[in-house]
């Protein structure tokens, strides 16, 4: 059943592009013929690239997630540092960081550190607040009831803390996961000579509408694969930590 | 064991929860503690605990002054019974023994001895979500036995259940209980249940708690009983 509904998005979009081209209602450099975009999808090398952008947007979610799951089990666990630091959280995560960005580039350069910076940026708000929250909602009961047993600090983390947040870190790690890899093709769309962004922009700027379809195309593709994999691994995780 | 209760002041922030509580458990006993709701029924039974910092006196279980939880000695079942709802019901009971080190083929073996005590040798495998609320009572009550304390610390464990389930759960309590021969200290609102269950009722003032009377049950005449622990409540 959710094949099929896939099926008919995919099929009423080809049928829509098509109906658009072959009729010219829209110009070619705009939306290129389907046939064309196959041809130009042929010509692309694309697992450099991709391989590339994935790599730098892996990095930066790593290094998002090393710093902001503990960060917020702690923020979530203490109410003290949680009043002081929740609200500048929060503010921080609606500043558009990628401001930034030129002075990343100019400190950093325009290789993959940049970039990796970035992504990791945009990738450790949504993780540390998911994960605040989620540590926030724990049932005080099951902290109470381990204490009564003897659990103590470690315990209590590894066998309530943890298990009980996860579903919230999971969530977050996702929308992180994305926001790493938008940004990292968006630093590479802005400046850079590699990666998916880098690709999108020179095509874009030289007019070549065919194969910046193709390289739209590989983009959503990656996306696709990236969540997949994500997911996987998610349910892995949880498991492993939630038996 | 035996639980000695002395002067206990409870207090949260500025707010008192309970004074001057005294009373003492004999080991064996099965005493219950009733009152009206929000009196601070709860709170006495976590100062027994060591879950809960008395303001004032003390509170010694074999003559040991409680000063945080002892695992080996008290368990507990909570209102909300507590159980962790990713956990199935083996590995709810399981907890306890994990967290005194016992090696896990051990922990599996005592688990499952113990969820066929209270007849849930069937579903040791579901998880808390997939029991009945009369099902997920007797996991807690396993998690407690599993702990091998010598005190158990009930509080209103069958709030959420029906009459019969009620009766019936009650029923069997008493009978594991006895075999097991624990001491037991048990909070309801249900003054049926106190009678039924008990050798002892340790009756509260509306809060702050204050000890109102303490009855032997047994010793009355059940009319005489009943028509005293309702004026006692309810005046």
């Amino acid at each position: 059943m959710r094949a099929l509904v896939y099926l008919a998005v995919a099929a009423t979009t080809l049928l829509t592009w098509w109906l658009l081209t072959v009729t010219g209602t829209v110009a070619p450099l705009i939306l290129p013929p389907i046939n064309e975009v196959v041809t130009a999808l042929r010509q692309q090398d694309p697992v450099v690239p991709m391989a590339i952008t994935t790599a730098r947007a892996a990095y930066g979610f790593a290094l998002a997630t090393l710093l902001a799951v503990p960060i917020g089990v702690v923020l979530g666990r203490d109410q003290l540092l949680n009043r002081a630091y929740e609200p500048l959280l929060a503010t921080v995560a609606a500043v558009p960081l990628v401001v930034l960005y030129p002075v990343l580039a100019a400190t950093l350069g325009l290789g993959t550190s940049s970039k990796v910076v970035l992504g990791g940026l945009y990738a450790f708000f949504p993780i540390a607040i998911a994960t605040t929250r989620a540590v926030q909602q724990i049932d005080p009961e099951l902290v109470t009831a381990m204490r009564s047993m003897g659990a103590r600090g470690a315990d209590l983390t590894r066998t309530v803390v943890i298990p009980s947040a996860l579903p919230g870190i999971v969530s977050g790690l996702r929308v992180g996961l994305g926001l790493a890899l938008v940004t990292v093709v968006a630093g590479e769309f802005i400046a850079g000579d590699e990666g998916v962004g880098y690709q999108l922009a020179a095509s874009s700027q030289g007019y070549q509408s065919a194969a910046l379809f193709a390289w739209v195309v590989l983009a959503i593709a990656l996306t696709i694969v990236v969540n997949t994999v994500f997911t996987a691994m998610a349910t892995t995780l949880e498991r492993t930590l939630r038996r | 064991m035996g639980i000695e209760v002395t002067g206990l002041d409870l207090r949260y922030g500025d707010h008192p929860a309970a004074r001057d509580i005294t009373f003492d458990v004999r080991p064996g006993e099965f005493v219950s503690l009733i009152g009206p709701s929000g009196c601070g029924k709860s709170s006495v039974l976590r100062a027994l605990g060591g879950l809960l910092r008395p303001a004032g006196g003390e509170v010694r279980v074999d003559g040991e002054r409680v000063r945080g939880p002892l695992p080996t000695r008290i368990a507990y079942v909570f209102q909300d019974l507590a159980l962790f709802p990713w956990r199935s019901a083996r590995r709810n009971v399981e907890v306890p023994l994990a967290l005194r080190g016992v090696p896990r083929r051990l922990r599996r073996e005592r688990a499952d001895e113990l969820l066929g005590k209270v007849g849930l040798a069937e579903v040791a495998d579901k998880v808390p979500a997939q029991l009945s609320g009369g099902m997920r009572q007797r996991v807690a009550i396993a998690r407690a036995l599993a702990s091998d304390a010598g005190i158990l610390l009930l509080d209103e464990p069958f709030a959420a259940l029906d009459e019969q389930t009620r009766t019936q759960l009650g029923a069997e309590l008493l009978r594991l209980l006895a075999e097991e021969g624990k001491t037991v200290v048990f909070v309801t609102h249900s003054l049926l249940e106190a009678v039924r269950l008990s050798h002892r009722i340790v009756v509260l003032t509306p809060g702050p708690a204050r000890i109102r009377e303490v009855i032997t049950v047994g010793t009355e005449d059940p009319h005489e009983l009943h028509a005293k622990l309702t004026g006692l409540l309810f005046s």
